[in-house]
């Protein structure tokens, strides 16, 4: 028997094996995809003597051999599936020691396919204060596998069974289950098919519950009719021989204390301080992403402005490849950057939520309210993430067992307000609603910011509703889950956890940004040369020419030079590509009431939405200067708005119907691509991206349209 | 009776589960019958029942409850 060299954690979910994981492996670790699922894999090294080094890989949490969920069906083919890149030579079932029952019945069945176990009973330590005395010898003796009691969190117990896992370790004699000679006739074919001499592999590969029949399918092997049945059965007679088990191994003793977690949850779960301490919650995470994120992404903001300027002093003036590194390539690393503080903070609290237990009493409170829109519970976190930043939301809906809920949950979370649209949003409504107040103290313009709020909350409810009805999809079927006893989860996974997610987004969702970010930038950049030239020259004369007035005095000079660069960037955007295409789109954009260069604007809009205000002063020419006064209300570029009319009619372009048309379709529009990136990510699928950014401006248009053609 | 007409705070015996999905997905987490519970938590407005099993708890939806006969320890 050789030494072990790949070895598996397997467990329930909150078993704390993730926290096992971490102690055993700390940063020699990677967490990554398997292949074409959305499943973390999570590998790390493990040494475990001078020259024995294990590759550990901790499965996704089950609950038994039979799938109900994607993340179980990886698991379970993992652990049938010899010919698997990740199938293990060792097993450590990790149990949670107060639910001793449930563990050992996935414990037998994984012992059954013939794998080495080693029974690793985590938590002993909160065993006690149930009054249960575990005997570990006997235990070990009943099932024929050698256990080892453990503290994840406390470190206990850990050397010893790194010693267990460098010597060689038997497999256990005898099955727990034996498998009726009935079926022998079944399972001969089977096992051929599987290429497999275990009885208990064909045996689970027959039984495989719907949707999750890969691996049978693979193999060509047809499911057993009866199947639940057949389960049904097995559960029944493993249960039996856990009870004789447990009946030998442990004594009850008088249960000393009341639970601590049953005492919170009279609390935590109460129909009516219940809701309040969740909206409490609620809020503080919003707040944490909203707020607490802002002043680290200015630093960034401002970190990569200043360092791209001095790029740009270091190479020569007016170069081509210069404003590419900087205005291109840089700024574009900087959008992408930018997004991380949200990210780590949003997964702080994700992993908090999580790791204590109070997440599974989200869904508890919230599965009667959500799950009429095709919602988990769950997703209410990613729904109100969602109107600080819609990229980290989306990142976490992975947590949400259920692949339709978890597809609807991020089909709508771009359409709750996020904070990228609040400077646009100003802009507009300050175009068309007053600086009054009511009643003294409510402002107009803040009644109709709320108003895009709650719109866009409405529009996702309707959303998810259409598409659970579109998809017949019935989330009020059977739904069974687990309320784990609270426990404060360790710093480690918490400061893990936010590691590689933002490591994640920045590597892969990073890409794609960035390749969108330069070639918006040659939209904005480049145009038909002679066009580009002819304005290039035309302005250099005219400040040259300015430059060397002897009428004009310095203020005056200055503020005449500014004006003519203000005016060059103006006229060159307008004849870039970026202009060219503006104006090819007028016509489709017209009735909406939006004249080519809102056109301009809502193509540059898609690095991301905030960029519109920055367009829009370009393109009216306003200077950076312009953008923003002291209160930040952007009364420069609204006044030259303001002004604009069209020079055939004489008509304002920014009427009131102009205005809520634009507002409504920066409400609706799919205008971000790190947020598109994320989804490409997190649904493995450009179906499904490309539906959302066509459905999300569909319903931009009709809403415009609608409006514009309403009130004008 | 059934499993859903059960007040707060309640203790019975899973008696029966008539449906054999149900069933099963009680198993994988460790409920069975002949098991004794406590009807320990409900969420509001028909939401979903927690039972409270040697310590443990289980959530299932009100109209999986019904499918599930209790006999009342007295």
């Amino acid at each position: 028997m050789s030494l072990p060299q790949k070895i598996a954690l397997v467990g329930n979910p909150n078993s704390g094996k993730s926290s096992l994981f971490n102690q055993l492996t700390g940063l020699r670790q990677r967490i990554g995809n398997f292949p074409g699922v959305t499943v973390d894999r999570s590998v790390g090294t493990v040494a475990l003597g001078p020259d024995h080094k294990a590759q550990l890989i901790d499965l996704p949490g089950i609950y038994s051999l039979y799938p109900h969920s994607q993340d179980e069906e990886v698991a379970t083919e993992i652990l049938l599936d010899p010919t698997h890149r990740d199938h293990p030579d060792v097993v450590v079932l990790v149990a949670d020691a107060t639910n001793l029952r449930r563990s050992l019945l996935l414990c037998t069945q994984v012992m059954d396919l013939g794998l080495p176990v080693v029974l690793a009973l985590n938590m002993s330590d909160l065993v006690d204060r149930k009054g249960l005395v575990i005997n570990r010898k006997a235990l070990s003796k009943q099932l024929g596998i050698p256990v080892v009691s453990i503290s994840a969190l406390k470190r206990s117990g850990l050397p010893l069974l790194q010693k267990m896992l460098s010597q060689a370790i038997p497999v256990a004699p005898r099955p727990v289950f034996r498998i009726p000679a009935e079926f022998d006739k079944v399972l001969e074919p089977a096992m051929e098919a599987l290429g497999t001499d275990s009885r208990h592999r064909a045996w689970q590969a027959l039984l495989m519950p719907e949707e999750f029949r890969k691996l049978a399918d693979k193999a060509g092997i047809k499911v057993m009719d009866n199947a639940k049945d057949m389960i049904s059965n097995e559960l029944a007679v493993r249960y039996d021989h856990i009870r004789d088990i447990l009946d030998a191994s442990t004594i009850q003793g008088p249960n000393t204390r009341k639970g601590f977690s049953q005492q919170l949850d009279r609390v935590l779960l109460h129909p009516v301080a219940g809701y309040l301490i969740f909206v409490s919650i609620l809020f503080l995470v919003f707040q944490a992403i909203f707020a607490w994120a802002s002043w680290p992404m200015d630093m960034i903001e401002q970190g990569f402005g200043v360092s791209g300027e001095w790029f740009r002093s270091l190479m020569p003036e007016g170069a081509t490849y210069s404003s590419l590194l900087v205005d291109g390539i840089w700024a574009g690393l900087g959008g992408i950057v930018i997004y991380v503080p949200q990210i780590a903070i949003l997964f702080f609290f994700i992993s908090l939520l999580e790791g204590s237990g109070y997440m599974s009493r989200v869904v508890f409170l919230m599965d009667r309210i959500m799950s009429p829109f095709g919602f988990s519970g769950k997703s209410v976190i990613p729904l109100v993430g969602g109107m600080a930043c819609a990229i980290p939301s989306i990142m976490m809906v992975r947590s949400i067992p259920n692949k339709t809920e978890r597809l609807i949950t991020i089909m709508v979370t771009p359409l709750m307000s996020c904070s990228a649209r609040i400077p646009v949003y100003v802009l507009l409504i300050s175009l068309f609603v007053p600086e009054d107040k009511f009643f003294g103290i409510f402002s107009y313009q803040g009644l109709i910011m709320t108003g895009m709020y709650f719109l866009g909350f409405f529009m996702a409810l309707a959303v998810a509703w259409v598409i659970k009805t579109i998809t017949r999809y019935k989330s009020t079927g059977m739904f069974v889950t687990e309320l784990p006893l609270y426990r404060i989860p360790p710093l480690k996974n918490t400061l893990l956890e936010m590691y590689h997610k933002s490591r994640t987004f920045v590597i892969e969702a990073g890409r794609v940004i960035l390749v969108i970010s330069i070639l918006l930038w040659g939209l904005a950049n480049y145009g038909p040369s002679d066009k580009m030239a002819n304005v290039e020259s035309k302005y250099n004369d005219l400040i040259e020419q300015a430059q060397s007035d002897p009428g004009l005095a310095d203020p005056g000079r200055t503020t005449k030079v500014k004006e003519l660069e203000a005016g060059k960037a103006s006229e060159k955007l307008r004849a870039s590509y970026a202009g060219m295409i503006g104006q090819g789109i007028e016509p489709a954009i017209r009735p909406l009431g939006f004249d080519w260069k809102i056109g301009i604007s809502l193509l540059s809009s898609f690095a991301a939405r905030e960029v519109f205000v920055g367009t829009m002063a370009t393109i009216y020419s306003a200077g950076n200067d312009a953008i923003e006064d002291e209160d930040g209300r952007y009364r420069g570029i609204r006044d030259k708005m303001k002004a604009e009319v069209y020079t055939d009619t004489g008509e304002p372009v920014y009427t009131t119907a102009v205005a809520v048309s634009l507002l409504l379709f920066y409400a609706f529009a799919m205008q971000c691509m790190s947020t598109l990136a994320v989804v490409k990510k997190e649904t493995r699928s450009w179906k499904t991206t490309f539906i959302m950014l066509f459905y999300m401006t569909g319903l931009a248009y009709l809403a415009s349209l609608t409006a514009y053609q309403v009130l004008s | 009776m059934k499993l859903s007409k059960l007040n707060k705070g309640a203790s019975a015996t899973i008696v029966l589960v008539t449906s054999r999905d149900l069933e099963v997905a009680l198993m994988k987490y460790g409920v069975m019958c002949g098991d004794l519970f406590t009807l320990s938590d409900i969420a509001p407005m028909g939401g979903p029942l927690a039972l409270e099993i040697d310590g443990n708890k289980v959530a299932i939806r009100k109209s999986d409850a019904e499918k599930i006969e209790v006999k009342v320890n007295s």
